[in-house]
């Protein structure tokens, strides 16, 4: 035996686990529940819309041959405030859109955090949303089908819902 | 142990002369982008090559109870089997990513200078990213390998992938397809390596994912390999 060896010889059971496995195991949990806990509380969603997690967004797109309908919106914005309670918060229009799409809510985090995590950037950046809130239609392959910028009322809300339904065919 | 990977490794010419042309396959879009494009999607394929069947084969040889008649830990011998993995894959990356650099400087000279400067960042980052994604493998590999014999672990890896991108996209069933998905993104986290290394998504949830898949891979492989009888004398 040398050295080495020796010096790494154990006492006991050659089988029995070393104790720190158990405090690695444990730190890799609480990194999981942080890294949980960081992402923006946002993302639940708002209103009675049930919206998807960004990354497994195109998948269920692909599986079910619903498009994406992406919410982009901004915790300072007024106008979006209103599309919460009255567009999202209205249990006919959250319906239709759990029925007929994918949602996902991008939200802006500039003037909170000074910049926005990679992937709301290049959703931003891919779909060149100027101001809040801005709603787009694509289907699973990321090609956009339609856009509405900005709020006006319940009415053009539900209009523009169901012409993106009409053009990606949508089942009812 | 870890020495002993890289001689059962990198002394064997057939699999020596394999990684070098794996190593000019990563090397050429290096070379040619001049480390703007780093594609290292085979390094999946060095990857199966160093992992597969990374304990199992030692279990059917018997060199593991050569090795376990000396006074070492069972999860030492785990863990030596493991960073000798990452060593050579490391080792891999490093040779092909210095390798692009020099076909790059060579087509600079034999063009009169005319493209760029090789960009080390973006390549380092792709070798990175390509290096963390293939200690996810490696840790599946380590796990599957210390119950199943000889290459199956390598099987059941496909097998398992295939199953789960094909449930993941029947239409039919939604419910199926997302949680198929949902198992997907926590058995295999797919990590954007870019934002982490440049420390914008530190705390990102794939990271956590990653993390914790990589972790529990490893304790597992730890547990089964530590209560498995193996066979001495005859076998």
């Amino acid at each position: 035996m040398d050295r080495t060896e020796r010096r790494r010889a154990v006492s006991g059971s050659q089988s029995r686990l070393p104790t720190w496995i158990l405090f690695v195991l444990l730190a890799a949990v609480v990194f999981r529940f942080v890294t949980q806990a960081m992402q923006p509380k946002v993302d639940a969603g708002a209103g009675l819309v049930k919206w998807q997690s960004r990354g497994s967004a195109d998948a269920v797109a692909r599986a079910t041959g619903k498009p994406v309908l992406y919410d982009f919106t901004a915790e300072w914005c007024a106008p979006c405030k209103i599309l919460d309670t009255e567009g999202w918060g209205d249990a006919r229009i959250a319906r239709f859109v759990g029925d007929g799409f994918v949602p996902v809510r991008v939200m802006d985090r500039i003037q909170e955090e000074g910049r926005n995590p990679a992937e709301v950037a290049a959703l931003q950046g891919r779909y060149k949303i100027e101001s809040f809130p801005t709603l787009i239609v694509a289907d699973a392959e990321g090609r956009e089908i339609a856009r509405h910028v900005g709020w006006r009322d319940k009415d053009t809300l539900v209009g523009f819902l169901m012409d993106a339904a009409r053009r990606t065919r949508v089942p009812r | 142990m870890i020495r002993r990977f890289l001689r059962q490794k990198l002394g064997s010419i057939g699999l020596a002369i394999a990684l070098l042309l794996f190593c000019l396959l990563m090397a050429g879009p290096l070379a040619v982008s001049g480390g703007m494009a780093p594609t290292f999607g085979v390094a999946t394929v060095v990857v199966f090559l160093l992992a597969a069947g990374i304990v199992s084969r030692d279990v059917s040889g018997g060199a593991v109870q050569m090795i376990l008649s000396r006074p070492l830990r069972r999860t030492d011998y785990l863990l030596g089997r493991y960073v000798g993995f990452l060593t050579t894959l490391a080792i891999v990356l490093a040779f092909a990513i210095a390798l692009g650099f020099l076909l790059h400087e060579a087509g600079r000279l034999a063009f009169g200078g005319q493209a760029g400067r090789y960009l080390w960042t973006p390549a380092l980052i792709g070798a990175g990213g390509a290096l963390l994604q293939g200690a996810l493998l490696g840790a599946i590999l380590l796990f599957l390998s210390t119950f199943l014999p000889g290459f199956s672990d390598l099987l059941a890896l496909i097998a398992a992938t295939v199953a789960l991108a094909v449930l993941g996209g029947i239409p039919r069933f939604p419910k199926l397809a997302e949680a198929a998905n949902a198992a997907r993104e926590n058995l295999y986290p797919s990590v954007d390596w870019g934002p982490v290394f440049r420390g914008e998504a530190l705390l990102s949830p794939d990271l956590g994912r990653y993390v914790l898949a990589v972790t529990v891979y490893l304790l597992l492989a730890a547990w089964i390999f530590s209560r498995r009888e193996f066979a001495y004398g005859q076998d």
